[in-house]
């Protein structure tokens, strides 16, 4: 900054050291100001952010919490979830179950519905069928007793008529003897009198004679007639009557069948109560011990008893032909070992030769070089020497190489030889590997054989227990079958309040009845008689009677409750002369005793009617007079009168003491 | 020191119970008026007791009888029903259940302690008392009676005094099956058959 103060050179120009005094003064408060503003707004800010750093941890917080309370919902949402889904999968078990047994109990309701229908049509058809067999009988019966009175109406009346005939013809027998007696007489007469002439009159006489006899004559024929007539229906109607009789025979048999029918009828009747209440009985004792449920699990254990059975047959035909095929596998695995044991001993004696000839060929090698070394000794010897050799060993020498060429070759034949021998032997490898396998195989043949063994045996005991459980349940079926339901008696006592009550209300009912009828014969008879019937009175009487045992028992009653009173009252009077100290004693002309604990021989008499308070207690309380007077007529205390007697005596009898 | 009861005492239980069941019965359903009856105890319970002299007979000639049954295994069942005087209708019936164990052959039965049945004994009769609260009203008070039957075999000795009666049953009733108790040769299950 330049120190000028401006252009013109007049001016008077302030001390520039003052000037920058005071400006470092300004610039100090500058300074200071800015930076107090500065620290205030530092204080501020760090304010802001304790602020901020607070609310932000507050809200951590809070972010946290929230946080958890998220997890804890989300776990138990979770949980809510699992228990859901338990509780949905234990629904629909439950409904399932509830389905099922709603439906096993359809089942056996429309079952015993069917069977109730069965039995029920069953009686109404037998119930038909007797009702009209007896309507036949009884028809037929009708009939025959009509016609049997037709008969008999017809047999008095032709026994009527007969005997009339008969009559008739006895009269008219006579007549004719009579008539015959004339005729004689006059034949005789005629013959006497055959010279002598009738005269008109006579034979006109003898011409309605002879008209009479002529008429008598044919009535007596029509007579025999109508008697042959009646003869023939009377055999008619005793045919008749034989036939009556054999339908009445026939009509007794029916109606021996129809008692026996009635009889049979009334078995199955019972037999289909006992049937009913034996049901009855099998739904009392519970669900699951009904015949019906039992013989269903018989059925449905038979039915598992066959599958088992027909499943074990199988296993038992699984189980031989595994038997054979495992037969057969351990002959081949015996055939196999054979071989392999051939094969090892070949080996074994192949590796053997092998060794030898390692050895053999080591043996020879060392020769070799022996002999190689002996010969390249022999070459490295002078020529000098050569020359003086006789040709002898010159050709021994020649034939040792040859021997030892021999030699070599023949090492080389038996290396080659060996070679080919392990080549064969790694050649024949995969044929133990085969080998291998097929022991493999056998193993897994066993396995399999052993599990089919355990599960065999697994499948054998299942068959035994449902064998035990078959057996089990004949059982139960026998007994069922043998169980016959026991007669039971039901019993009561005679002498019952409920039969004392009917005996009663009958009795009652039966003198009414007798009552009422005589008082209705007495108004149809229309009697002036004034008296009343005896039945009124004996229904009076025994109303009277009644009436006298029910006054009994309200008497009784009465007892109990004067009893239970005393009882109580007694109580009552304990706890007051136990709390308050006296012992109150009413009279009967409204006086009451008081006396105290303390003296039981002397008593305070209130006489409630003429309201006033006497006392033979004067001689044993001193002020007695003045007590009174002070507590009843002064102030109108009487219990504290009481109270202050009490104490006294009290007192009194400890002084005593 | 528990111990377990002969045949007799066993028969002795029971009637004993069927005694204090059936006065308990006869109380609480106002069959008789309940001055008629006093507070003893028993079972270590505070069990009632009529006092009327007809009744007290009554129940002892039938209990005898019972009691001479039970000990010849002939007694099954012992019913008590509560009877409309004037309809004549079974409105209650109490049916108590007699299983004989040594009847059932081939069940083996443990000897129960007398503790264990007295036990067994005062649930039950605790179960009989609370039934007054579901069991419907018995309107008309007095109005009612009451009949014992007994199921017996049809071999048993009956003597005069007892007649043949038919089984009382209450039709299209409703039943509560209460406990049971048991001793070492019985076992008494509890059931009320009412009218709804």
């Amino acid at each position: 900054m330049s120190n000028s103060g401006g252009s013109s050179p007049f001016l008077d120009r302030p001390n520039i050291e003052d000037l920058r005094k005071e400006d470092d003064v300004v610039r100090d408060e500058l300074i200071k100001s800015l930076e107090y503003e500065l620290n205030t707004v530092q204080n501020e800010f760090e304010i802001q952010n304790m602020r901020l750093q607070r609310q932000y941890n507050h809200l951590e917080k809070q972010y946290k919490s929230n946080l958890d309370t998220l997890e804890k919902t989300l776990n138990d949402m979770q949980e809510l979830h699992v228990r859901n889904e338990s509780l949905n999968r234990n629904l629909s078990e439950l409904k399932k179950e509830y389905s099922e047994v709603i439906e096993e109990k359809e089942i056996q309701f429309k079952t015993l519905n069917s069977d109730y229908d069965v039995v029920k049509e069953e009686c109404e058809f037998l119930r038909n069928q007797y009702q009209t067999m007896a309507s036949r009988v009884g028809d037929q019966e009708e009939y025959k007793k009509l016609e049997t009175e037709a008969s008999q109406n017809l047999i008095k009346m032709y026994e009527n008529e007969l005997s009339k005939q008969n009559k008739q013809i006895i009269s008219l027998k006579k007549l004719v003897t009579e008539k015959d007696g004339e005729l004689e007489d006059l034949k005789a007469n005629g013959v006497i009198k055959t010279h002598q002439n009738y005269n008109t009159e006579e034979l006109q006489e003898l011409t309605v004679v002879n008209k009479l006899l002529k008429d008598q004559q044919v009535y007596v024929k029509e007579l025999e007639e109508a008697n042959m007539q009646q003869a023939n229906e009377l055999k008619k109607i005793r045919l008749q009557n034989e036939s009556h009789h054999y339908w009445k025979n026939a009509f007794e048999n029916l109606q021996k069948e129809n008692s026996n029918f009635n009889a049979t009828v009334q078995d199955l009747e019972l037999e289909n109560i006992k049937l009913k209440s034996q049901l009855t009985a099998w739904e009392a004792y519970g669900d699951d011990d009904k015949p019906d449920n039992i013989l269903r699990e018989l059925r449905l254990s038979k039915e598992e008893y066959k599958n088992l059975a027909f499943e074990n047959e199988k296993l038992v035909i699984d189980m031989n032909n595994m038997k054979e095929l495992n037969d057969e596998m351990a002959q081949e695995r015996n055939q196999l070992l054979e071989i392999h044991s051939n094969f090892e001993v070949s080996v074994l004696n192949l590796k053997k030769l092998n060794h030898e000839i390692e050895q053999q060929k080591l043996l020879s090698f060392e020769e070799c070089k022996i002999l190689r070394k002996q010969l390249d000794d022999y070459l490295e010897a002078p020529e000098s020497k050569m020359v003086n050799i006789p040709t002898k060993e010159v050709n021994n020498l020649k034939n040792l190489e040859n021997m030892v060429d021999d030699y070599k070759s023949q090492t080389e034949d038996l290396t080659n030889e060996l070679k080919k021998l392990n080549d064969q032997l790694m050649s024949q490898e995969p044929a133990n590997k085969k080998r291998k396998t097929s022991d493999q195989v056998t193993i897994n043949y066993s396995k399999r054989l052993n599990e089919l063994q355990i599960e065999n045996i697994r499948i054998n005991k299942e068959l035994q227990n449902s064998n035990n459980v078959v057996h089990l349940l004949e059982e139960k079926l026998k007994k069922l079958i043998n169980l016959k339901e026991r007669k039971i008696r039901i019993l009561q006592l005679r002498d019952s309040p409920l039969l004392k009550d009917q005996f009663i209300k009958k009795k009652q009912l039966e003198l009414l009845k007798a009552e009422n009828e005589d008082l209705l014969s007495n108004i149809i008879n229309s009697s002036t008689n004034d008296s009343i019937p005896r039945s009124v009175f004996e229904t009076i009487s025994f109303e009277l009677q009644q009436k006298e045992e029910e006054i009994f028992k309200t008497n009784k009653k009465f007892i109990r409750l004067k009893e239970m009173f005393n009882k109580k009252s007694l109580e009552f009077i304990d706890v007051v002369n136990s709390l308050l100290g006296f012992k109150l004693e009413f009279q009967q002309d409204g006086r009451v005793k008081i006396f105290s604990c303390f003296k039981p021989d002397r008593y305070l008499m209130a006489d409630l009617t003429k309201n006033t308070l006497k006392s033979n207690l004067q001689t044993d309380v001193d002020n007695f007079e003045e007590l009174l007077h002070l507590w009843v007529e002064d102030r109108g205390q009487i219990p504290c009168f009481l109270a202050k007697i009490t104490l006294l005596l009290w007192e009194s009898s400890n002084k005593y003491q | 020191m528990s111990k377990s009861i002969s045949l007799k005492g066993s028969t002795r239980t029971i009637t004993e119970f069927f005694e204090y069941g059936i006065n308990s019965i006869l109380c609480q359903r106002g069959i008789y008026p309940s001055e008629d009856f006093v507070v003893v105890k028993k079972y270590e319970l505070s069990l009632l007791k009529t006092q009327d002299d007809d009744l007290k007979q009554y129940i002892r000639q039938i209990l005898s009888q019972v009691h001479r049954w039970l000990l010849g295994g002939k007694c099954n069942k012992i019913v008590l029903c509560i009877v409309d005087r004037d309809e004549g209708d079974i409105v209650e019936r109490w049916s108590f259940d007699i299983d004989h164990y040594q009847k059932d052959e081939g069940k083996e039965h443990e000897d129960v302690p007398l503790q264990e049945t007295q036990k067994q004994i005062r649930a039950l009769i605790r179960q009989i008392t609370a039934s007054v609260t579901f069991l419907p009203e018995l309107e008309d008070e007095g109005n009612y009676t009451f009949n014992v039957l007994a199921y017996t075999d049809a071999d048993a000795k009956v003597p005069l005094e007892w007649a043949d009666s038919d089984s009382k049953e209450i039709p299209d009733g409703e039943s509560v099956q209460f406990k049971s108790f048991s001793t070492s040769d019985h076992r008494v299950s509890a059931q009320v058959s009412y009218k709804y």
